[in-house]
């Protein structure tokens, strides 16, 4: 056989064997698998996963899964658990041992403290009559037939059906909570605002009726109406061709009712800030937000070449504060 | 007699020693056990393979099982193929077998390993294996080996045991596992089909598989009758149990070297393994004589290369 047909045919192999492993496991989802769902929901604490090598790798992934799914979560390394770690278990916590053999012996030394401490012990383990199976409180056998690896000397399959049984309880988890798209972004902030701040201003800037606008000549009893209605803590300031001469934020506000007390009827032109920072319509998000924290400003006119106003954004609207929609969604 | 609970590991399909005058060479036999026991997660006893079952009449098939275990004493499962060329001869040496381990007073765990498509075809299996079991206490395991089938050169029957008719068979309690040799693609449909059973365990029959994508249950194995040490450590390594002694720095790639190693093994005695070994043994003065029974080739060659290759390799 030709060398590319066997790196192909072994390939495959891998994977056939791989995705078997994994389509074994749905028979053996039963009431054990139901009891761990009900005792992590019932638990006060966190899920704490431990294990060694591979399916230590496995743990922490699943783990992190749990965290970013509404799960309180975390990873033990068993050796360091030996050495002290263990300090970070509570009674309250669900720990969650993986080791494929049930034999890893940082396992098995950590398990009699564990019980000690009155937590309670869920093994995904491929073998049920193991040290670490029979000490725990439930087993969920994530046992393969076949490892992919030539002598086994890599766990693959085994590890991949622990963490496709760890992916089933994370996801059964959010079903139990009700995690919906409200949770999710607060516990991905980071995520999506990298979304949101790739995209170009002129996709998220306030635009239209919604901008926050006064002239040249108007009071700041109107100006304060103006602020009042569009709600960004604000207005613009522009002649009549909608060139922008100015800002009136709330802090300007502060200062003149300081230092003239009765303002409404000063021009807003003797309150504004002249010369305020602006941006073009073309530049993304992330760079507004990056000019709003850079001078310690919440609101940043948008503006084209002949400095009319295009748009306005506000850095909360940017970092998720506000409602933030993309414009014509 | 204890529970019977399946090994995982290495089984040593052992060779069957003969003496020149075709009786059972017993110091070869106790000197090979002797060699192998301390490696061995179980004893396949008159295999179809390298135990020459298809070339030993009833009589010294009872001898065989009466000695061996008598040898081994409870101290592994052993495994005897018991499949004949009909139900009735199959069913009869069932029953002599069964009645010297009464007589004996045997306590050690025996599986009986069948090959239920040599003299039975896949339909009426489960019927038949209804009856089969409810003939013995001891547990079944099966052994599927299409290419054995084809030697027996029974053109009309089915190679392998349908994979519907392996499910029907795993709702019954006493079969408890499979030894396989064949294709990838068959083993997983057969895994799909056992899901039900948990505990089913299958086998690798074939070491070049085993070696490749090891079976989490364990290796029948032909070369262990030479080299059980290192087959014993590949094993115990493929299935993730070594002891934590074993583990030094390095260790992943001397079972590295260890996996090469026995597929030069494999390469010596692929064409003729059961000659090929016995004359090994032979000359290694374990056994008496590398006599075979008449399904074994003869073979032509005096020396043994694998000899020569175990000596300077000093395996144990």
């Amino acid at each position: 056989m030709k060398k590319g047909l066997i790196v192909i045919k072994q390939a495959r192999e891998v994977l056939e064997i791989e995705a078997q492993g994994i389509l074994n496991l749905i028979e053996r989802i039963g009431t054990e698998f139901e009891q761990a769902v009900e005792m992590i929901l019932g638990s006060k604490g966190r899920v704490i996963f431990t294990g060694m090598g591979k399916s230590g790798l496995v743990g922490r992934k699943i783990a992190a899964t749990m965290n970013s799914t509404g799960t309180p979560s975390l990873f033990l390394h068993a050796a360091d658990a030996i050495h002290g770690d263990l300090g970070m278990v509570t009674a309250d916590d669900v720990v969650i041992a993986i080791s494929n053999s049930g034999y890893t012996k940082e396992v098995t030394t950590i398990i009699p403290t564990l019980k000690g401490l009155g937590v309670k012990l869920i093994a995904f383990t491929g073998d049920p009559e193991s040290p670490v199976a029979r000490e725990s409180d439930l087993l969920i056998n994530v046992g393969v037939d076949r490892e992919a690896c030539p002598l086994g000397l890599a766990p693959t399959t085994s590890t991949t059906a622990a963490l496709a049984m760890g992916d089933a309880l994370a996801v059964v988890l959010i079903n139990r909570r009700r995690f919906n798209s409200k949770d999710f972004k607060r516990f991905h902030p980071g995520g999506s605002l990298g979304d949101r701040l790739s995209v170009e201003i002129k996709e998220v800037m306030v635009t239209g009726e919604e901008i926050p606008l006064v002239c040249i000549g108007q009071t700041m009893e109107e100006t304060l109406s103006e602020i009042d209605r569009k709600d960004l803590g604000a207005s613009l300031v522009v002649d009549d061709g909608l060139v922008l001469q100015g800002v009136v934020t709330d802090g300007d506000i502060r200062r003149s009712l300081l230092q003239w007390g009765d303002i409404m009827g000063l021009q807003v032109e003797e309150v504004m800030s002249i010369s305020p920072k602006t941006l073009d319509e073309e530049k993304t998000a992330a760079e507004a937000v990056a000019l709003m924290e850079y001078h310690g400003i919440t609101v940043l006119p948008i503006v084209d070449k002949a400095k009319r106003v295009k748009g306005i954004v506000h850095l909360h609207g940017l970092l998720g504060g506000k409602e933030f929609r993309l414009n014509g969604s | 007699m204890e529970a019977n609970k399946l090994p995982r590991g290495l089984i040593v399909d052992l060779i069957t020693p003969l003496d020149d005058t075709g009786g059972i060479d017993r110091e070869g036999l106790g000197a090979l056990l002797a060699k192998v026991l301390p490696h061995a997660d179980g004893i396949l006893l008159a295999g179809p393979q390298m135990g020459e079952g298809r070339g030993l009449g009833l009589h010294f098939k009872v001898e065989l099982l009466e000695k061996a275990s008598a040898f081994v004493q409870g101290k592994v499962p052993l495994f005897f193929w018991i499949s004949e060329d009909s139900i009735e001869a199959t069913k009869e040496l069932l029953d002599h077998l069964k009645g010297i381990l009464e007589s004996t007073g045997y306590s050690g765990m025996v599986f009986w390993l069948d090959s239920p498509l040599v003299y039975h075809s896949n339909r009426g299996l489960y019927r038949y294996y209804q009856d089969l079991t409810a003939m013995t206490g001891r547990p079944f395991v099966l052994y599927n080996d299409a290419g054995l089938i084809k030697l027996l050169e029974k053109q009309l029957k089915r190679g392998n045991i349908r994979t519907d008719i392996l499910k029907d068979l795993s709702r019954i309690e006493k079969i408890m596992a499979l030894v396989f040799r064949g294709s990838l693609t068959r083993v997983n449909n057969y895994q799909k089909a056992l899901n039900k059973r948990p505990d089913f365990k299958i086998y690798d029959g074939d070491e070049a598989r085993f070696l490749e994508h090891p079976s989490l249950s364990g290796i029948v194995s032909m070369g262990a009758n030479v080299a059980p040490r290192i087959w014993s450590t590949v094993t115990r390594a493929s299935l993730g149990v070594l002891e934590e002694g074993e583990r030094k720095p390095g260790y992943v790639s001397q079972i590295w070297e260890m996996g090469q190693f026995l597929k030069d093994l494999m390469d010596m005695y692929r064409r003729n393994p059961v000659w090929t070994v016995k004359k090994a043994l032979s000359d290694l003065k374990i056994i008496k004589s590398p006599a075979c029974t008449a399904v074994t080739e003869p073979f032509q060659e005096k020396e043994s290369p694998l000899a020569e290759f175990i000596a300077k390799h000093h395996i144990e």
